[in-house]
């Protein structure tokens, strides 16, 4: 029982984590229609450079989160750069795929350079509020408390941003239709250099929260980029609400299932790799059932002959 | 106003626009007519920047702007209402004027005063005001597409086939507002149009492009009467 | 002429099997560069695998390595388990990535575009885990091991002789699917990648053909995998990291997707790049005196791909045709390949057509009733099976459709004879957009009937409309833009196509026959709308006139028994105009149906015989046009009172 409840815990913790950089793929397709797949690469930046100043360079946490922060901007500002010029210029569909991924890798190497000092090892900061506390029978973590309450007021304040502010609208807009935006006045190559920074942010705050959990290695990307890919699409691309939705509920369901397999089932090994695979499945599932996703939101799903592309020539 | 020299656009292998020069005074409403694939939309999309053109120069206001992007020729003060409508269709009529209203992001007072005029302008916009864009008819949108641009304030309205998939009786609501902005509020007005005998009426003067090049130019009454104009563009004559 | 076009092909590829012949010998046997040699050989059928699906149709999997591993997996587990001969199980394995391929394509009926990435994504991620968790038959993490090269004649193959074997199955697999893209397939393939409602409308089953192509893909890709299984003689789930299908879309992407050399350059460039690192690497490494340089070398990697996308954007074969070069080289090949001339059928034709090839803008439609008739009269539809309609042509009753809380089409019947011109028109939002969607299948409808040619239809697909002969041409142009004007024809013709998938894989003399006919009435078409001289030219750069005819000519070589015109009028000049209404008189003489839905109300009420007036989703009224006119309801709703008509009118 206790461990049934704690695998709940930690699936609404987890499930946190998939949100934010679930928040993080949408804002970057809203603007851009591409899946960063070097995603999953922030969550690693973030982790790796709170961890550094905060544990190895003994800052002070406010000041360190703010200095990630800082780093992120950057990062993310870079990132777009190196996979924007080059989706441009490719004649092809599907030149974000290559460079995306492309980036993924530049961003994973960079960061075991030798003059880094994150090396390839994985690291184990320590948590932003130590100790537990007890609920009946149950200790939790005050770290998952953090991330999930963190996690939400980070969805809360970028709800407000998209909806309250001009530039939040005309990221909504730019997702609409990028020449009408333009005509505007509203400048799309920096809406869409903004729309990285922020996801950039967002993803590694994501990577600050949970690192204490997971510990924080170059690679821990891999694996939070492919979970956050498919709370964004089982929640529904481009809906923050089913991001959130999603998140959660990829969490849950992965938490759960590698309880089931290991404490029910009685698995000695490979539970992990059936708990993907039920995450996955659910994925599949959901695409078929219903490919805009649960939380849907309808984004270029118009019926083709009613709304017909618009015809480059035409007059 | 704005001066047009020897425009050439191409797209790929395709030229579209061939050496086309035209120009709009101020206070004028000017109309270009012209078949599908004649440059019409080409032309207005290379003035307000969303297409760069090989040769020729655009002059907005003694201002040489060719081959600016879109959103600093929309800060000089050309507003383009696109064909086909284009409103944001996941935004609200008021979020959809508000992005007309971008210009004025910093400028609480400049803005709230240009979004009372526009809704004054179309009380019908007033009254849909926090509908989602997308769920109105054709006509309701192309009001917003039109308030939208006048949210940016501009000195140059340009309209793309604002008739578009219209019914009969939508075209001559919309350009009655047309016909309103140009003769009440002095706005000047570059018009694309399939109508051309709706669009010959509002306007003072108008161009004609076949194949990409200037055919014809002169005073709308000029046009109206020109025979080649009334048996090509207004259908009267040998049928 | 026809000659030398053939030697230098012949040349080229006997070069190119001369250097894979001499390989060996060239390396000195050398295990590591013979090895090499054949990797090239499995990348080139796996990425020009993709490519059929990728770049023909359109299909963007991220499944093809997991695809990969399991034909390898399949292939190791055949010869390890059952201990069954590598020639049984080969094509066992072909077949079990094929059906993979296929399962997926079923389950994703619904994914389009970026969905069908992600949803093959998740596919290969689960394939991935489950050749982790399932130790029993995967052997996990470790894999499979122990898998031998085949033996030919109870004689083990050295690694020499496998090579070879690999390269020959290899090359004959690509002379498949070349054969594949140039035929009734590639065409679909092609159609669908265009657009899809286009290609339904000209009666390609856009699902049927997905599956074809994403399953023949598959078959390949597994195949491939087979064949690197036994090369590399164990198989472990790294084969089908997801990351590993990078290298592939690199190749494809560097090469030219879509063309079918493309892959085979890519391939031989992106593994010239990654040696290139590796031997970089390793000076570096001695250099340095370090132990390794990993994540030199990949940063490196990375870096490269990012900078050989801004250098060739299009690839290799997409720069060189777009170069001076290149395009000397294609009229050249052009030339040396000349298309049918049309056969001579103008007898009492007057020399319109002369006139016609000015490049004008107002001379589109002006075909003459004349030629149109003998245009569908020809028809190479021998109007087969079809019954001669005396009832209506279509019957819909009690039609109705809704979008969430709006009732876009309230209980709407309508009938349609055969040869009567029907116009239809109401205002915006009246539902005559969603009336014309819902009856030609491109969108479903709640409830109501639908009965064309006198056959009942259950939800009717678009193609399966096509077939019957109901052909829809869209308000704006849906031209193929980047194949030429007589690719766009041929696939005009998709229904009256026999061959199948064998006779087409295979190139068969029966094949090569129907092709060469079809090439011919396309010809023929295009002669009679005024655009021979065009004929091997991209439609993306006619002008709107000529695209209008040709898809004009397009919607006639599908054989129609009903035309759907949405908004025909819109953009033509008054004479234009005029041609178009000869078209459609001739279309009536011929007793093909119009259904017209116009905003042009004088051009409308000249040509229809009856019209129906919608509003709010129903049936206002329907008559002549003389009775609509004076109805006083409808002039409320929609045209506008007396005075105002004369304003309203389009062209008065």
């Amino acid at each position: 029982m206790n461990a049934f409840i704690q695998s709940i815990i930690s699936g609404i913790a987890v499930g946190a984590i998939y949100a934010l950089v679930a928040i993080g793929y949408n804002i970057i397709f809203s603007t851009t229609r591409i899946l960063n797949l070097a995603q999953g690469e922030f969550v690693a930046i973030g982790a790796l450079t709170s961890f550094q100043l905060e544990d190895q360079l003994k800052w002070p946490l406010p000041l360190a989160i703010l200095a990630t922060v800082g780093v992120l901007i950057v990062a993310g500002f870079l990132v777009e750069k190196l996979v924007m010029i080059p989706t441009r210029l490719a004649g092809a569909s599907f030149g974000w795929i290559i460079s995306t991924v492309a980036a993924a890798i530049v961003i994973r190497n960079v960061l075991t350079l030798p003059f880094l000092p994150f090396g390839s090892d994985s690291h184990a900061p320590p948590p932003l509020i130590a100790g537990t506390f007890r609920l009946g029978e149950i200790g939790i973590s005050w770290q998952n408390v953090v991330v999930v309450v963190f996690a939400l007021l980070l969805v809360v304040a970028l709800e407000l941003f998209m909806n309250r502010t001009f530039t939040g609208k005309a990221i909504q807009a730019t997702s609409n239709n990028q020449a009408v935006a333009s005509l505007m006045g509203i400048n799309v190559r920096r809406i869409i250099t903004f729309s990285f920074v922020l996801s950039a942010v967002i993803t590694g705050l994501a990577g600050v929260l949970i690192g204490p959990l997971t510990g924080a290695d170059a690679n821990m990307g891999v694996d939070l980029g492919v979970k956050g890919f498919v709370a964004a699409v089982v929640g529904g691309m481009g809906s923050a609400r089913g991001a959130v939705f999603g998140g959660f509920l990829i969490g849950l369901l992965q938490s759960l299932a590698g309880w089931f397999f290991s404490s029910v089932v009685n698995m000695s090994s490979g539970s992990a790799s059936y708990a993907n695979i039920a995450v996955y499945a659910v994925l599949a599932i959901v695409l078929l059932a219903s490919p805009q996703g649960l939380v849907s939101l309808k984004i270029g799903s118009k019926f083709k002959a009613q709304s017909p592309k618009p015809a480059a020539a035409n007059s | 106003m704005l001066e047009i020299k020897n425009l050439t656009v191409a797209y790929g292998d395709v030229t579209a626009l061939r050496d086309v020069s035209l120009e709009v005074n101020q206070g004028e409403a000017v109309v270009i007519i012209g078949a599908n694939g004649a440059g019409k939309t080409t032309t207005l999309k290379t003035i307000s920047g969303l297409l760069k053109p090989r040769a020729g120069q655009i002059i907005f206001k003694n201002r040489d702007i060719t081959g600016l992007p879109p959103h600093e020729i929309a800060r000089a003060g050309i507003a383009h209402v696109p064909e086909g409508r284009q409103v944001f269709t996941n935004l609200t009529v008021i979020d959809n004027l508000a992005m007309g209203g971008y210009l004025w992001r910093n400028d609480k007072k400049k803005y709230n005063s240009v979004f009372d005029k526009v809704l004054s302008l179309f009380p019908r916009l007033a009254e849909r005001r926090n509908q989602l864009a997308g769920t109105l008819s054709g006509g309701e949108q192309q009001m917003v597409a039109i308030g939208r641009a006048m949210m940016t304030c501009p000195s140059l309205l340009i309209l793309d086939e604002p008739s578009l998939g219209l019914a009969p009786l939508m075209v001559k609501e919309v350009f009655n507002y047309l016909q309103k902005l140009h003769q009440e509020e002095g706005l000047t007005v570059l018009l694309v149009e399939q109508v051309a005998s709706v669009a010959l009426k509002l306007s003072d003067r108008g161009y004609v492009l076949e194949n990409g090049r200037l055919a014809l130019s002169g005073t709308s009454a000029e046009l109206s009467t020109n025979p080649r104009i009334r048996e090509l563009y207004l259908g009267v004559g040998s049928s | 002429m026809m000659s030398r076009v053939r030697v230098l092909k012949w040349v080229a590829l006997g070069l190119g099997l001369l250097l894979i012949g001499l390989w060996p010998g060239l390396v000195e046997n050398n295990k590591f560069w013979v090895t090499l040699g054949a990797q090239a050989a499995i990348l080139m059928l796996l990425s020009s695998s993709l490519n059929l699906a990728l770049g023909f149709t359109d299909l963007v999997s991220m499944a093809h390595t997991g695809i990969y591993a399991v034909g390898a997996y399949a292939c190791g587990l055949i010869v390890t388990r059952l201990g069954l001969d590598f020639w049984l199980a080969l094509p066992l394995a072909t077949l079990v990535a094929g059906a993979v391929g296929g399962l997926m394509t079923l389950a994703t009926l619904r994914a389009a575009h970026l969905y069908f990435a992600m949803v093959t994504l998740s596919f290969n991620l689960i394939l991935l885990q489950l050749a982790f968790a399932w130790e029993g038959l995967t052997g996990g993490e470790g894999g499979l091991i122990g898998i031998k090269r085949p033996a030919l004649g109870g004689q083990r193959l050295d690694l020499n002789q496998y090579y070879y074997l690999i390269w020959v199955l290899v090359l004959v697999s690509l002379w498949l699917i070349f054969n594949l893209v140039r035929s009734k397939f590639g065409r679909a393939f092609i159609s669908i990648r265009g657009d899809e409602a286009t290609a339904a409308s000209l009666g390609v089953n856009p699902f049927k053909y997905k599956l074809i192509s994403f399953a023949t893909s598959s078959a390949f890709a597994g195949m491939a995998g087979a064949l690197y299984a036994h090369l590399n003689g164990f198989v472990n789930p790294a084969l089908g990291d997801s990351s590993g299908s990078l290298s592939l879309f690199v190749a494809l992407f560097i090469g030219g997707v879509g063309t079918l050399s493309g892959p085979l350059l890519g391939v031989i460039f992106a593994t010239g790049i990654e040696r290139l690192l590796m031997v970089g690497g390793d000076a570096l490494n001695k250099a340095t005196n370090t132990a390794s340089n990993t994540s030199y070398q990949a940063l490196a990697y990375g870096l490269l791909l990012i900078l050989t996308m801004a250098v060739l954007p299009s690839g290799i074969v997409g720069t060189w045709t777009k170069s001076k070069a290149g395009r000397k080289w294609s009229n050249f090949l052009a030339q040396l390949h000349p298309l049918p001339k049309p056969q001579e059928l103008r007898v009492a034709s007057s020399g319109l057509h002369i006139e016609n090839q000015k490049p004008s803008t107002h001379n589109s439609f002006t075909t003459e009733n004349t030629e149109v008739s003998q245009l569908l009269t020809r028809n190479p539809v021998p109007t087969d099976n079809r019954q001669p309609i005396t009832d209506n042509l279509l019957n819909v009753s009690g039609m109705t459709k809704s979008f969430g809380g709006l009732r876009a089409l309230r209980g709407v019947d309508m009938q349609i004879e055969p040869g009567e011109v029907r116009g239809l028109i109401g205002p915006n939002g009246s539902g005559k957009s969603t009336f014309v969607n819902v009856i030609s299948g491109h969108l479903p409808y709640d409830s109501g009937q639908i009965e064309f040619g006198g056959e009942k239809l259950n939800r009717p697909a678009t193609y399966q409309l096509a077939k019957r002969g109901q052909v829809r041409i869209f308000q704006a142009a849906h031209l193929f833009p980047n194949l030429s004007v007589v690719e766009n024809m041929l696939a005009g013709f998709h229904n009256h196509s026999r061959q199948n998938f064998i006779e087409a894989a295979l190139h068969l003399p029966h094949q090569r026959e129907e092709e060469a006919r079809l090439r011919q009435e396309a010809v023929n078409y295009l002669a009679l709308v005024g655009l021979s001289e065009r004929a091997l030219t991209l439609a993306g750069s006619l002008s709107h006139g000529q695209q209008r005819l040709l898809e004009v000519a397009r919607a006639l070589a599908v054989g129609p028994r009903l035309l759907i015109l949405d908004e025909p009028a819109t953009g033509l000049t008054a004479e234009e105009l005029r041609g178009l209404s000869s078209l459609i008189a001739s279309l009536k003489q011929q007793h093909i149906s119009v259904l017209l839905i116009e905003h042009n109300i004088d051009f409308l009420m000249r040509l229809c015989d009856r019209v129906s007036v919608f509003e709010y989703g129903e049936k206002i009224a329907e008559g002549t046009p003389a009775e609509v006119q004076s109805n006083p309801r409808v002039v409320v709703a929609y045209l506008g009172e007396p005075e105002t008509i004369e304003e309203s009118k389009v062209r008065p």
